[in-house]
């Protein structure tokens, strides 16, 4: 009984832990540019940045059409929709939390962790998405150990 | 419509019972002589028998009538689809490159974008008339979108009845099917599909009393047999459009008047069976009308595909004439071969169409004023992309029988990019070419393969198989096992720098000759591609500049069993000998194992695999397969960014340093070259933050090419990236990663004249520090935090 029940508890509880909107946490995450190099007098330092710019509507839309299909249990059609969504913005984190999200959700709790650690491996600094994470792994952790 | 069917025969099946109940009252009737009697009931018998096998036979026809027809009609090859073009405010796309795109698909230009499948285009404005489509995830409906551009981007896309939209797609191309073998290719329509005009043709020119007759038509073959005999020789066959399906469906070629006697029977069974809706449907889907390479155009569905890149829905009357044209004789008539022939045809059946009423005057001349209006060539000439769809092959064959790939009328959606794929095919043509000149070479000794895919996905958007793109011979992409050479030496670096109590990016190595003493073998005494030696080296610059020696210390010392673990877990599953050559890339891989390889490193550690494939859908669009995103952490991403950084430092100031002029540095691409023994095989792997990319160039016949990877592959490489739309690498900068000033003896050397910043994980950052070096005077270690 506690073996089926249990990963719905968790997600449950986890659906309402990270029922803050996910583009709220955008800017959290991306604001601390990690400290670059100093120039190199002899040679320019490799200049990689996050992107700094602000999210595209497209990539709002579908991560909204995402939630609700999710919401709705249509995890097919949330992953597609995320998928699109990566395909524009490959380092955004809160996409590859909101697809471990779907992942967890069907019970996938392996990829749930695995893409979640993938969205970690996108910030840098403390933020509420790794928090998110970081949470979402430990559930799925637990959900796996059953 | 089946029910019709079933109460017309039993209909008929009563008609049959009275029909027979009748004889023996006749035989009542008339009694005379025993020998009349004898020879009567004999031919009574022979009466009833005959009756009985020409009811068997009907029988028997009517069932194979019913079993062609309301089984699957058709055996149907899956239909393959590239990815779609995806148009949102923001996206790098030129206006050209989107009618290109537009083109491709088959729309038309039509200022007025009266129906779907049209678009016009204006300064920094392309205003679109999708069509409906089901892509992989929904059906989309038709739809007016406004595509603003500027600066090389779409700064913004709209509903032109108002509102924005934020994101649109373009419906994919179809690539053709999978088979390369097939024979019968169609796409099945609906008759609700097919413009009256082309209904009209058909009839006007092959079956003018359709509507009216019961499968044969008395008075249409009293007419053709007068024709015939006025032209003494066959030139109008008399048969109804029921009668050519069922010559098409069931029987052979053969004139005699046995298979047209059968055909009648067949034909009036088929009528009593299915209305005239149906029958004209499952014949417009039947017809065959072209031959694309080994493969029968059937259908006025694909063929208006294969002539036109239309759908029959959005065909205009001269267009429609010509498909009826071609019923009499698709390769006689052949638009693209015989334009005279084919138009002189075409105009004939507008002539019929005007004569019974199907079109006025003006419509008439219209038409016949228009050209043909043909493509090129058909969009489904047969496997385009020989080698995607080769590797595509590879990775269905574990999941689809290859029979229901040709059978069952699949819609495959796949991850090619035509765009990039014409990028490479380009790029090969002329950079081969170029090395071949340059270097004193015969034209064409030179061959070459390449992969691109998509780094946050494995979505593998381009492949070439071989010099000759179109060519469906040995694809070198995936079956083409080559020495890998320095390229494999990620993988001794990436095991070294997780050893991080051993290695960084600032360990010295000692590039002096080095002998291993192996087990049954012969030493193995490795030498430098320059054949000198280079004394105390850093590890970041014996990995740029890919020195051999360093690089086999360096794996003997990390061990060989950890180095081919790394390459496992990078993602070739193939068994690797666990030789001491191993760490200089004495191992056969192809480029799509490459690819794989330098895909996890692209992705910061976390392995997915290549793909192929989005989705398949069946025919009636029912979800079968989904190929999700899927990730494993197989090597921690801090290790990853120091690797990372070493690959950059190649194309910086290593091997590929030629490439550093070509693109921005802020992209920071990484990449290796590859050069084995004698200079057989040339290779450049290496990745940009969207795509990964693999080049080998070589001779098939093993031969030496005297090209180095710097000198072949890298060339061709930095040329298909150059003309890709290309995103930065992931950052170096990580929170666990610092930047430190270093020597050349990998000490810390803030201040000092000769230094250079390298990163390093906290807790592997050098201990030591030269005697320049200004220390924090606090601990007297390296000022980590402090900088210039």
């Amino acid at each position: 009984m506690m073996r089926t029940v249990l990963p719905w508890l968790l997600a449950g509880s986890l659906a309402v832990g990270c029922a803050v909107p996910l583009r709220d946490q955008e800017p959290v995450d991306r604001q601390p540019e990690p400290a670059r190099p100093a120039p190199d007098p002899d040679r320019t330092a490799p200049a990689s940045t996050r992107p700094a710019a602000p999210e595209s509507p497209a990539v709002v839309e579908l991560s909204a059409r995402a939630r609700e299909a999710l919401d709705d249990s249509r995890h097919d059609d949330a992953l597609q929709l995320l998928e699109r969504a990566i395909r524009i913005e490959p380092q955004n984190g809160a996409l590859w939390h909101q697809l471990a999200r779907v992942r967890f959700q069907q019970g996938n709790y392996e990829q749930a962790r695995q893409l979640a650690t993938r969205s970690n491996a996108l910030l840098t600094g403390n933020s509420r998405l790794r928090a998110s994470n970081d949470e979402l792994i430990e559930a799925a952790r637990d959900a796996e150990s059953f | 419509m089946n029910r019709m069917a079933a109460k017309k025969k039993k209909k008929t099946a009563r008609k049959k019972r009275t029909g027979t109940a009748r004889p023996p009252r006749r035989r009542g009737r008339r009694r005379t002589g025993k020998q009349a009697t004898a020879v009567r009931s004999w031919l009574q018998r022979a009466a009833v028998l005959g009756l009985l096998g020409l009811v068997a036979y009907a029988v028997f026809l009517d069932f194979s009538i019913r079993k062609q027809m309301e089984g699957k009609r058709w055996s149907l090859p899956a239909i393959v689809y590239t990815q779609p073009l995806e148009l949102y405010a923001g996206k790098r796309l030129t206006r050209e490159r989107l009618e290109r795109e537009l083109d491709q698909v088959g729309y038309r230009r039509d200022s007025g974008l009266h129906q779907p499948g049209t678009y016009s285009s204006s300064s920094g404005i392309v205003d679109i008339h999708t069509r409906a489509f089901r892509f992989e995830d929904a059906r989309v409906p038709a739809r007016e979108l406004k595509v603003a551009f500027s600066g090389g981007r779409i700064t913004a896309l709209d509903n032109r009845r108002g509102g924005s939209v934020a994101i649109a797609r373009v419906e994919p191309r179809r690539i053709g099917t999978v088979s390369p073998t097939r024979r019968e290719d169609r796409k099945l329509i609906e008759l609700d599909q097919v413009p009256a005009h082309l209904v009209g043709a058909l009839l006007a020119t092959e079956d003018r009393r359709f509507t009216e007759h019961f499968g044969v038509d008395p008075s249409g073959l009293a007419r053709a047999m007068w024709a015939n005999i006025k032209a003494g020789g066959i030139v109008q066959g008399g048969s109804t459009i029921t009668q050519q399906l069922i010559k098409n469906f069931y029987l052979s070629s053969e004139r005699s008047l046995g298979r047209k006697l059968n055909e009648m029977v067949m034909a009036i069974l088929l009528e009593l069976h299915y209305d005239k809706r149906e029958i004209l449907e499952t014949y417009l889907n039947e017809v065959y009308l072209g031959q694309s390479g080994n493969s029968a155009i059937h259908g006025v569905g694909l063929a208006s595909l294969f002539y036109f890149n239309r759908p029959v829905s959005e065909l205009d009357v001269h267009e429609s004439a010509l498909l009826v044209a071609l019923i009499r004789g698709a390769s006689y008539y052949n638009p693209r071969k015989h334009p005279e022939r084919a138009r002189e045809r075409r105009d004939l059946v507008i002539g019929q169409m005007e004569a019974l009423d199907y079109l006025d005057p003006g419509q008439a001349d219209a038409a016949r004023s228009k050209p043909l209006e043909i493509t090129a060539n058909g969009p489904t000439s047969a496997t385009v992309y020989p080698a995607f769809m080769g590797l595509l092959r590879r990775q269905l064959q574990d999941e689809y029988r290859s029979r229901d790939l040709h059978t069952e009328g699949l819609r495959i959606f796949t991850t090619l990019d035509p765009e990039v794929q014409a990028v490479v095919e380009d790029a090969a043509r002329s950079r081969l070419q170029a090395i071949e000149s340059g270097n004193g070479m015969d034209a064409g000794v030179l061959n070459a393969a390449a992969v691109v895919a998509r780094v946050e996905s494995g979505e593998v958007v381009a492949v070439l198989g071989g010099r000759r793109a179109r060519y469906s011979g040995f694809n070198r992409a995936v079956d083409a096992e080559r020495p890998v050479g320095s390229v494999i030496k990620p993988g001794v670096y990436l095991a070294a720098l997780e050893a991080s109590a051993q290695f960084n990016l600032a360990t010295v190595i000692e590039d002096e000759p080095i002998t291993v003493e192996q087990r049954g073998s012969p030493d193995w005494s490795p030498e430098n591609y320059t054949k000198r030696y280079y004394g105390d080296t850093l590890l970041i610059d014996a990995l740029a500049h890919s020195r051999n020696v360093s690089t086999a210390r360096v794996g003997m010392s990390v061990g060989l069993e950890r180095v081919v673990d790394m390459i496992h877990r990078l993602g070739i599953t193939r068994d690797i000998p666990q030789y001491p050559s191993v760490v200089l890339g004495a191992v056969p891989l192809s480029p799509v194992d490459v690819a794989q390889l330098y895909l996890t490193i692209a992705n910061n550690g976390f392995r997915t695999a290549l793909r192929t494939t989005r989705s398949i859908l069946s025919n009636d669009d029912e979800p079968l397969s989904r190929y999700p995103i899927e990730v494993r952490q197989v090597v921690e991403p801090d290790t990853v960014a120091l690797l990372h950084y070493g690959l950059q430092e190649v194309i910086r100031s290593g091997t590929a340093r030629a490439l550093s002029g070509r693109f921005d540095p802020a992209l920071g691409l990484a990449g290796k070259t590859g050069t084995t023994d004698g200079f057989r095989d040339s290779w450049f792997a290496g990745y940009s933050g969207n795509y990964v990319t693999v080049v080998w160039i070589g001779r098939d016949d093993n031969r030496p090419t005297g090209l180095s990877g710097a000198g072949g592959a890298m060339l061709l490489w930095g040329d298909i990236m150059e003309r890709l739309d290309l995103a930065p690498t992931f950052p170096v900068e990580r929170d666990r990663i610092r930047f430190v000033e270093v020597d050349e003896q990998g000490r810390f050397a803030g201040g000092c004249r000769n230094r250079r910043w390298l990163p390093f994980i906290e807790g592997t950052i050098p201990s030591r520090a030269a005697p320049c070096a200004v220390t924090s005077t606090r601990s007297g270690t390296p000022a980590v935090s402090a900088r210039p």
